[in-house]
């Protein structure tokens, strides 16, 4: 079988904001392009990519299980043989044939490709994806990081009900605009491990399903279920590396700012020769993170513990900034 | 934060080493092929060697034996988007061209027999793609 893109054919065109840049999207489908408008609000400047996604409407393939690989400056995802989506990096190119079912599954694009986008893109555009989540208070940037399973995501949600604004809960993109460093959320769900449920009630009337790794996971809208305020970007002030000890109590450690380049120097993927100026781009931004004031914030007790503690320690900070 | 970070990853084996290099001297130009299989790289070699004329060289080969990854359910699917044309075969195999920068590069599923490889899938992607798309 072989597809041809046929550009004329895709004849719909929207302009998105995506994680700081602006996303072309060029679609034959107009079912897909109105469901990304929704969750991607338009946008004119910045740094931009086109997305060239061709629907075969009669195609009812669901997405097969994900598989990934790159060489070069070319990254493919694939979906089972009917939904491809080809990442060229260096020319800032997305194409990707799907079939009708899966352009009409909106948890689909928000819960794996839209990620999965950013992750592969960000490079050659300019957005660099931290391992962390992020929460606002007024605009101002928590940045809370730690290994997979160290309580992030459930910290954000509980500091979303505590007066913060959520962005993220697991990974958070950062660029600069105006020489500003920003991190952005996508409109990705957060996504809570079953014993989460001991912590939000909330979550007794949502189901537990298979999250991309293969976990077992609740995967909700912070929003819907919970009440939080979402904000898109925030300015990013602060770096928290989460470490919980047995007992009950806290401590904020001072850490050198270089701890965040060390972290993030070993969680970006390696970029080859190629795409050496997108390889320049990133390390400007990790230069960036690691001036952002850095603390180690060890804590034994309840999230809700946890989280006050954040509120206030957050609260000091702005007061000092403010002094 | 864990103390002792590990290194960067390499989540989709772009840096899976190509210890296998043949330089070809063909028309003033250079070809460099390069593979983790030794059965790869020679085959790919022969390929070129056995190349139409009036073909339009690949400058540049690299491609890697992958094992673990899914068989596709369909035969073969081959997709054209920009400068690049991607193959799937249900091999698990993955090809991709880039025209303009007159590279092949890939990953080669581990049952696939470099007959099919270099018979079938090659000039496919090279040459009836190429037919079809312009």
């Amino acid at each position: 079988m072989l597809v041809a893109m046929d550009r004329e054919n895709l004849c719909l065109h929207y302009r998105l904001s995506f994680a700081g840049a602006v996303c072309d999207l060029k679609t034959n489908s107009g079912v897909l392009g109105d469901m990304l408008g929704a969750v991607l609000p338009e946008r004119i400047h910045g740094p931009s990519f086109t997305f060239e996604v061709e629907v075969e409407e009669e195609s009812d393939c669901e997405a097969g299980r994900p598989h990934f690989r790159g060489m070069q400056h070319v990254a493919v995802a694939s979906f089972g043989m009917a939904n491809v989506f080809v990442f060229d990096l260096l020319r800032r190119h997305v194409g990707a044939r799907v079939s009708g079912r899966v352009a009409r599954d909106a948890q689909f694009w928000q819960q794996k490709l839209l990620p999965i986008t950013i992750g592969m893109m960000g490079a050659s555009i300019g957005v660099l994806p931290m391992h962390a989540a992020c929460l606002a208070m007024d605009g101002d940037g928590l940045l809370i990081a730690g290994d997979s399973g160290a309580g992030k995501s459930t910290l954000s949600v509980a500091l979303s009900q505590s007066g913060f604004d959520y962005v993220s809960d697991d990974w958070t993109y950062m660029n600069t605009a105006q020489g500003r460093l920003l991190a952005h959320g996508t409109s990705a769900p957060v996504k809570l491990l079953p014993d989460a449920r001991q912590h939000f009630e909330r979550l007794e009337s949502e189901r537990v399903g298979e999250s991309m790794n293969g976990e077992m996971a609740y995967e909700v809208d912070a929003g819907a279920v919970f009440g939080a305020r979402i904000a898109r970007h925030c300015e990013p002030k602060w770096v928290v590396f989460l470490e919980r000890f047995c007992g009950h109590g806290s401590e904020f450690l001072p850490l050198q700012a270089e701890a965040s380049r060390v972290y993030l120097e070993s969680s970006v993927e390696r970029l080859p020769m190629q795409l050496m100026e997108a390889r320049e781009r990133r390390a400007r931004i990790i230069d960036r993170v690691s001036e952002l004031q850095c603390w180690r914030f060890r804590y034994g007790g309840s999230l809700q513990f946890a989280a006050l503690r954040l509120r206030e320690f957050v609260e000091l900070r702005r007061q000092e900034g403010f002094a | 934060m864990s103390e002792r970070m590990p290194p960067p990853p390499d989540l989709l084996r772009r840096f899976t080493p190509t210890p296998y290099v043949f330089e070809l001297r063909m028309d003033e130009r250079c070809i460099r092929i390069e593979a983790d299989d030794l059965e790869v790289a020679l085959a790919v070699r022969d390929a070129c060697r056995t190349r139409s004329a009036n073909d339009e060289p690949v400058l540049h080969w690299r491609l890697i034996r992958d094992s673990g990854v899914p068989r596709y359910g369909e035969e073969l699917a081959m997709f054209a988007t920009g400068e690049l044309k991607t193959l799937l075969h249900k091999s698990g195999t993955l090809l991709i061209a880039d025209r303009k920068r007159r590279e092949v590069f890939g990953f080669i599923g581990a049952g696939l027999e470099m007959q099919q490889l270099t018979g079938d899938l090659l000039p496919l992607l090279m040459h009836s793609a190429h037919d079809e798309l312009q």
